[in-house]
């Protein structure tokens, strides 16, 4: 059985009145071209989501949190409405409130440290080599 | 004859368009890919879903060219096993051009600490700031 996109899926629980979906036919109208194309990357995030173990799960979240500042406000809550497209209903609000703490974790260590948050395991002369090289701009942030 | 080894190769992911692509190419002669026939047998179920997901944020790159979205690219890069992450760089051609795969590659290759200051082959991916604050708000 071929499966449904991301959009058709959408479309379907936002005119289904009983599905536990907030999302409203008129949201998925609003889209602008660069959310549609955004929401397809967010959507392919939660599929890499939904099927990794855990170093593959912190990637595609820190993935989604890079990409949510291409979208506008109204795609950022279809792209946490489309988590049930992966994984199931009960998930939306575990895995978008991971995305949240994500984000306060790193706005309160800041850009340069926030690289630190995948570094946890490695040595003290390993987490010195990464800012000495963040700072050179040797690798880029 | 091209069409035919190209399905029948990618039959188990004919929804993957950019990997049916890929295998074409693979079959031409004179292309520039890197990708030759059996190439992607390779690729595990994660490095599929990887690869749709990195072709989808080079789609979203495309039409708006901000740095996190390289980002992001680079985060589920990392995620791929090393022997196969090569062949997302053939897949920038696909949105791109042929060129351009030199010039983004670096930017969405993941970061590599050298063994002897940590773990062996340890990947770490850098987050960039957000100028504009937290997405959430």
């Amino acid at each position: 059985m071929k499966r449904q996109t991301w959009l058709q899926w959408a479309r379907a629980v936002a005119a289904d009145p009983n599905s536990p979906s907030r999302i409203e036919p008129k949201m998925l109208g609003e889209m602008t071209g660069q959310d549609m194309r955004a929401l397809s990357a967010v959507s392919a995030c939660w599929d890499v989501y939904s099927n990794a173990d855990n170093a593959g799960r912190h990637g595609a979240l820190a993935a989604v949190y890079a990409l949510l500042p291409a979208m506008s406000h109204t795609a950022r809550f279809v792209a946490r409405e489309l988590i049930p497209y992966s994984l199931d209903w009960s998930y939306r609000d575990i895995v978008w409130a991971e995305l949240e703490r994500f984000d306060r974790e790193s706005r309160h260590v800041g850009a340069q440290v926030r690289a630190l948050q995948f570094v946890r395991g490695l040595g003290r002369e390993a987490i010195d080599q990464v800012i000495a090289d963040v700072r050179s701009e040797k690798v880029r942030l | 004859m091209r069409c035919a080894v190209g399905i029948i190769t990618c039959f188990s992911v004919k929804k993957r368009r950019h990997l049916v692509e890929a295998n074409l190419a693979a079959v031409g002669p004179r292309t520039p890919s890197l990708i030759r026939k059996g190439a992607l047998a390779a690729l595990t179920g994660t490095d599929y879903r990887v690869l749709d997901a990195f072709v989808a944020c080079l789609e979203l790159y495309s039409y708006d060219n901000s740095p996190t979205v390289l980002t992001a690219a680079r985060m589920l890069l990392a995620r791929m096993q090393p022997s196969t992450q090569w062949i997302a760089k053939e897949l920038i051609a696909f949105v791109f051009g042929w060129s351009d795969r030199e010039r983004l590659w670096p930017h969405v290759e993941s970061y590599k600490v050298a063994p002897s200051t940590g773990r062996t082959n340890s990947e770490i991916v850098l987050i960039p700031g957000n100028p504009n604050g937290s997405p959430f708000k």
